[in-house]
């Protein structure tokens, strides 16, 4: 089996508990599985004992930053696809420390279909 | 040849104070947007899990369908308010309005920033002593905004903001955040606010007030006065 074609396992991150909800629905609709947190260090807690491979999380979470956080994970799961979602601008998320790195910088309104559309087609 | 000022702007403390007021608000509104947008970030996707999954199918949970519908119209609620107070950059300059009002404008709007750089600000509910008071709006607002930021960008690290008003002004005290175990730094870079100090200093003189900057805060002694009486109050 593929990447392209198999589940991704979704560890989703936003300090939003209405967000991560709504986008756990959605994902598991779409045949995802995916575990929410709504910080930094939930995250974190949640991604010891979880074999996720992509990380979508909102730029500003309580304690901390979302990409500070993708860069601590991918430095653990080198494979793992790392997406960012925010309201802010996503030339401002790039230019934070760790920012080049992300595979994708989604604003805010989520586009849905275009993050579905990245999952299913991450390498 | 250089073009003639604009009869709107009578000298120069008037331009610096248009651009104060136009810089802080590229500094404030993306986190207002930030916020807007994360609420309506879950209203599109909660439509669309409406869409794929109905909620008033046959065997669906009616009362969690109905505290979803609960929830969706908090959302819409606080995005209509998040617009609506955008209204108050359109407010004309040179009124007075009451000293609590003032000081919950100015929180409301500068705490989602300094939220959105990793700081928190707390502020003690309006002392008695500002009930009946007024002080000049929106510049006391502005300078208080401006003040804040100036001190928040200086800060390395995590703060903890306190607000403290009282008749003679409002005291801001900032105290470090320890950093967790496992906790990143989190702040977001600024963004062009070499002019800021200047910007503030101009607020704070248009209001009518005085700034102390101390090492761990500040405090800005507004200039407050009774609020007029109503026509015809006896």
């Amino acid at each position: 089996m593929t990447a392209a074609n198999a589940p991704a396992h979704v560890l989703l991150v936003d300090d939003d508990p209405g967000a991560v909800e709504m986008l756990r629905l959605i994902l598991e609709i779409e045949g995802f599985e995916a575990r929410g947190a709504t910080t930094l260090a939930e995250a974190l807690t949640l991604a010891r004992g979880w074999p996720f491979d992509v990380l979508l999380t909102d730029v500003q979470l309580p304690d901390g930053l979302g990409v500070d956080l993708a860069t601590r994970l991918a430095a653990e799961r080198p494979a793992l696809f790392t997406v960012a979602m925010s309201g802010l601008d996503a030339q401002v998320v790039r230019q934070l420390p760790g920012g080049a790195a992300l595979h994708h910088v989604l604003t805010k309104p989520l586009d849905v279909d275009l993050l579905l559309a990245l999952l299913r087609a991450r390498p | 040849m250089s073009a003639p000022p604009s009869p709107e702007f009578e000298d120069v403390d008037d331009l610096v104070l248009a651009a104060a007021r136009y810089h802080l608000l590229t500094r404030v509104l993306p986190a207002q947007r930030h916020d807007a947008m994360g609420r309506l970030s879950v209203l599109r996707m909660a439509l669309m899990v409406m869409r794929r999954r109905p909620v008033a199918a046959p065997g669906s949970d009616t009362a969690l369908a109905d505290g979803g519908i609960d929830k969706l119209d908090d959302y819409l609620k606080d995005a209509t308010t998040d617009l609506k107070r955008l209204r108050w950059w359109d407010r004309p300059t040179g009124q007075r309005e009451a000293a609590d009002q003032i000081l919950a404008d100015a929180a409301r709007l500068v705490a989602a920033l300094l939220t959105l750089r990793g700081h928190s600000l707390d502020v003690d509910p309006a002392d008695e002593a500002l009930r009946g008071l007024v002080a000049p709006a929106p510049d006391t607002v502005l300078a208080l905004i401006a003040t804040a930021l100036q001190a928040s960008d200086a800060a390395e690290g995590r703060w903890r903001w306190h607000w403290q008003a009282r008749a003679d002004g409002v005291h801001a005290k900032a105290e470090p955040v320890p950093q967790r175990d496992g906790q990143a730094e989190g702040n977001l870079p600024i963004i062009g606010d070499r002019l800021l100090p200047w910007m503030a200093d101009a607020l704070v003189r248009a209001a009518g007030a005085a700034l102390d900057r101390q090492a761990d805060g500040w405090t800005l002694r507004w200039s407050t006065q009774p609020a007029p009486r109503a026509p015809g109050h006896a």
